[in-house]
């Protein structure tokens, strides 16, 4: 993992404490699936009677909390992979622009999606949507899981944003770390 | 990148505007395979009507079986207008079209052209559901179909409602979940791929949904009997053009697009009554029994599901959505209908 | 034209080594603009990241991982490995043989290939090397063993496939057992003709008595459990693949806490590794729905399939051609944007020319392991340099015999499908 361990601003440390009580929040979503699930499947095959909600509670809370809550935390921790094909064998000036394009387009797609989070969550409060409680789902409104999208997205740009400062101003990138375990397929 | 982008938009015109006279074509898209009803004798049928109607005036690209999105995603997507016309299925949105669930309340209707032909008139331009729900979502329905009859298939006969109780039951979702609650069974979420599985392992004791859709899942396999004329209400889907796009159409083409809905609700209707009646005597010819219920008996199951529709509907007013019109209005839009249907007969 | 535009923009950025995810995803939307206008790239914005993101079946992607790093913190690794050299004895390169079966024990538990070949590489290499093994043959086997993660169920890229092609995660899961076990095979038989061949580049194994056996199942018992646990529930039916994902993730926490191998340390680790891994693999997926949307807009899928059911060539020469282009791609391009990019577009071909669409996901995901260990882009090669300080050069020569072996198979299985497909058939009921 890369980790600018050096780099400790003011706004890196806010930014920090955030992402990490994100994730924090993010990573209690799947402990809760684990025994959820455990207690779904002993009710299922003990008492005959599953729990109703877990299928709504796992898709539109848990996922969508781990992914998007977590969204900054993984691109400050560098993990989403890249291909080093090019990179390799550029030199520190090629390297920084390659790094200030991918800040740029980073932000500006998770922007993008953290704008569509925006619209979804803004109809669901204006409709005030909420499901009926059903076999699969749990009464609560859907702006409680939708607004996971562009408040994840959004810290998600901060960092990026952050990034490109210190990438704009500071001196060039170090080498690329070559490929490590942070890729799973 | 930024002029790459500039020149892959310049290249192709957007479908917004149509050259003066050319054909326009609309992106209409759905949830269905193309061998079910709603999208050959339901979508598809109605783009056909609509181009003979215009002189190939307005064209189609047409894309099913979750081609563009989720079952769910399309009310978005034609109110962005990122999809022309698009299915609408209140059962799969209850949170965004609750009251549009009036027509699928147990023990209303079991016939699908009386029920499509009542919630037609709920929906169409003034009626109460499109007052409440489609037109503040930017959407205007264009036809009706209605999958009919949700019955009980479980292993064993069942007639009364009391057999319910404790029966962990596959539900399609919507206001099943409510019926079968009311009803003491368990509902169990199961999309319609993963019943044969389920009820083959004893994962569930039994399964609710409409003949026509046991058929293709081959359920004869894995229960012995079905009720016939259970009340366990139906399933309704529309098909929405998004009311920015209507408006920018000719009148010309609002007004075929007006009459072709209407031929599609009906032929649409016809198709899914006459496809009930086929699938339970594949069924049947599958080896298994539909146990027809007696007046007596009906009269048990209806009484047992009437706390279904009050409940639905106070929950609605709780919620500040006028459930109890809505409720009112469905049971004379289908007393209006069967009124229809007799006079048609004569 | 938009299409090929687009595609050339994904290439390019792919290059410039932007994210992934990011480079999938910039391309769908530009792409969406193109061809559907603003409408359509807003509306898909608005419904496409959350709606792909929001599916009860993906938590199985996250639990499985973290099931894997449970596992892995708690070191179970170097204990697999000293068991299998005790149950593998008095063989021709025991130690190699060992490996193998460490690796596929390993991958019974584990869903991730890089993981696995990063375990592996720490603990049997310098094993391997004190016993005077060809430097070539141990690092190249390691990292072709740890290919064996993605093919041996739980899998996070067998469910990832089963999502795309919209098949059963279940019964994809299950159809990966017997390849598995045919890989491992192959991987065996390939050490064993290598040091036939060449008797200088491993000495052979030691033997052991049946009480050190006997020994070995406190650490074998476990992980046999585990594997009985996730896969056993998921090919009898009694859970749904998610179920059985979270078992797992209980099993493994009740075994490394019962063994006292796992901390309150360790344990954040595997979340934390389970967070940032998750949240790569949904980008993409989300992404991929961005792209497909558009992909779908430029009706190319349709044209494809009726381009191909026009030409009159045999099914399998067809298939031929589509597993050499997964071939190349995987040399250089990321497994799971692989399957992502292709896998919407290709299999509606695959299935016009009378292919089953489990066997083909069991055929990519062998093709892109194979990819995971080619130049210049193999993934697995590259985690066994960095850990045993070997150039990748050399490991890539050490992997060719094993590449030449896993494509003999791959025909093998492209002209049998059947030993593909009849253990998921039992599994219907
Ligand atoms: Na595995
Ligand atoms: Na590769």
């Amino acid at each position: 993992m890369t980790t600018h361990t050096a780099r400790r601003d003011p706004v890196d440390r806010v930014l920090r404490t955030v992402e990490n009580a994100a994730a924090a929040v993010g990573l209690a979503g799947v402990a809760a699936t684990v025994a959820l699930i455990v207690i779904d499947v002993a009710l299922r095959y003990l008492v005959g009677a599953p729990l109703s909600w877990s299928v709504g509670f796992v898709g539109d809370y848990v996922l969508v909390g781990l992914f998007f809550l977590g969204l900054s935390f993984t691109v400050r921790e560098g993990a989403h992979v890249r291909i080093d094909l090019v990179h390799k064998r550029l030199g520190p000036a090629g390297r920084r622009v390659l790094a200030v394009a991918g800040s740029v387009l980073t932000a500006a797609f998770l922007a993008l999606v953290g704008w569509g989070g925006f619209l979804l969550t803004a109809g669901a409060v204006r409709h005030g949507d909420i499901p009926l409680a059903g076999a699969s789902e749990l009464s609560w409104p859907v702006w409680t899981s939708a607004v996971l999208v562009p408040l994840g997205a959004g810290l998600a740009v901060l960092r990026v944003l952050h990034t490109l400062a210190l990438d704009l101003r500071g001196p060039a990138p170090a080498a690329a770390p070559t490929p490590t375990a942070e890729e799973i397929a | 990148l930024v002029a790459a982008v500039a020149l892959l938009t310049a290249c192709t015109p957007a479908r917004e505007a149509p050259a003066q006279g050319a054909a326009r074509t609309l992106v209409v898209a759905d949830s269905y395979p193309v061998t079910h009803p709603a999208s050959r004798d339901g979508i598809v049928y109605f783009t056909d009507r609509v181009r003979e109607l215009t002189g190939g005036g307005l064209e189609v690209e047409y894309y099913p079986s979750e081609q563009l999105g989720k079952a769910t995603d399309y009310v978005k997507l034609v109110a962005s207008r990122a999809v022309d016309i698009g299915v609408v299925s209140p059962p799969y949105l209850s949170d965004k079209l609750p009251l549009s669930n009036v027509g699928d309340l147990p023990g209303l209707s079991t016939d699908s052209c009386t029920t499509a032909r009542a919630v037609g008139e709920l929906t169409r331009e003034g009626g109460l559901l499109h007052r409440e729900e489609f037109a503040p979502r930017g959407l205007r329905t264009l036809f009706v179909g209605v999958v009919p009859q949700y019955e009980l298939f479980t292993n064993g006969p069942v007639t009364d409602p009391a057999q319910l109780a404790g029966l962990l039951t596959r539900s399609p979702g919507g206001v099943v979940d409510q019926t079968l609650d009311t009803l003491g069974a368990t509902p169990v979420s199961l999309a319609g791929p993963e019943v044969y599985e389920a009820m083959s392992r004893g994962t569930v004791d039994a399964m609710t949904l409409p003949p026509m859709s046991a058929v293709p899942f081959r359920l004869d396999e894995v229960a012995s009997h079905a009720t016939e004329g259970a009340p366990l209400g139906g399933f309704t889907l529309t098909f929405a053009i998004s009311e920015a796009l209507w408006q920018e159409l000719p009148q010309s083409h609002r007004d075929a697009m007006a009459r072709a809905g209407e031929e599609t609700s009906r032929h649409l209707c016809a198709v899914m009554d006459e496809q009930t009646e086929q699938a339970r005597s594949t069924l049947e010819d599958g080896g298994m029994t539909f146990t027809s219920l007696s007046p007596a008996q009906q009269q048990r199951w209806q009484a047992a599901v009437a706390s279904v529709r009050a409940e639905w509907a106070a929950d609605m007013e709780d919620r500040g959505r006028p459930g109890r019109a809505a409720l009112t209005a469905m049971q004379t839009a289908l007393d209006r209908a069967r009124d229809g249907d007799v006079e048609a007969a004569r | 034209m938009v299409l090929a535009g687009v595609l050339v923009l994904l290439f390019v950025l792919l290059l410039a080594r932007v994210p992934v995810g990011v480079a999938i995803g910039v391309s769908g939307v530009v792409g969406l603009l193109a061809q559907g206008g603003p409408s359509a790239a807003v509306g898909f914005l608005e419904t496409t990241p959350y709606a792909a993101v929001s599916t009860y079946t993906l938590a199985a992607i996250p639990l499985f991982i973290l099931m894997a790093q449970l596992v892995l913190k708690s070191g179970v690794t170097a204990e697999l490995f000293a068991a299998a050299r005790v149950w593998v004895g008095r063989v021709p390169a025991g130690l190699g043989v060992a490996t193998t079966a460490t690796g596929a024990t390993f991958a019974a538990v584990s869903g991730s290939s890089t993981a696995a070949a990063a375990a592996l590489a720490s603990t049997t290499i310098p094993e391997m090397e004190r016993e005077h093994y060809d430097g070539r043959l141990a690092n190249g086997l390691v990292a072709v063993v740890g290919t064996l993660a993605a093919m041996v169920p739980p899998s996070i890229i067998l469910v990832f496939y089963a999502i795309l092609a919209e098949v059963s995660v279940g019964q994809m899961l299950v159809a990966g057992l017997v390849p598995g076990l045919l890989v491992t095979l192959t991987i065996i038989l390939t050490t064993l003709f290598l040091v036939r061949r060449t008797p200088s580049l491993a000495p052979a194994g030691r033997r052991y008595g049946i009480g050190e056996k006997l020994r070995t199942i406190p650490v074998l018992g476990p992980v046999a459990l585990l594997f009985l646990l996730v896969v056993g529930s998921i090919y009898l039916g009694l859970t749904t693949p998610t179920e059985s994902a979270g078992l797992g993730v209980a099993g493994a926490l009740a075994i490394g806490l019962a063994r006292r191998r796992l901390d309150a340390a360790r344990i954040r680790d595997a979340l934390v590794e389970t967070l940032t891994s998750t949240a790569m693999i949904l980008l993409i997926i989300a992404s991929a729905y961005l792209f497909g949307y558009f992909m779908t807009l430029t009706r190319i899928t349709g044209t494809l399939v009726e381009a191909i059911a026009g030409l009159a060539v045999p099914p399998l020469l067809v298939f031929a051609l589509i597993a050499l282009v997964y071939l190349v791609l995987g040399a250089f391009l990321d497994q799971l944007a692989i399957l992502a990019l292709t896998v919407p577009v290709v299999l509606p071909v695959i299935e016009q020319l009378g292919f089953d669409p489990i066997w083909f996901g069991v055929m990519v995901i062998l093709l892109a392991e194979i990819g995971l260990v080619t130049p210049p882009l193999g993934m697995n090669v590259f985690i066994v340099s960095t850990s045993t300080g070997r150039p990748a050069e050399e490991i890539f020569v050490g992997v060719l015999p094993y590449v030449a072996a896993l494509l003999v198979l791959v025909a093998a299985l492209a002209a049998a499908p059947g030993v593909v497909l009849w253990l998921p058939e039992t599994m219907g009921g």
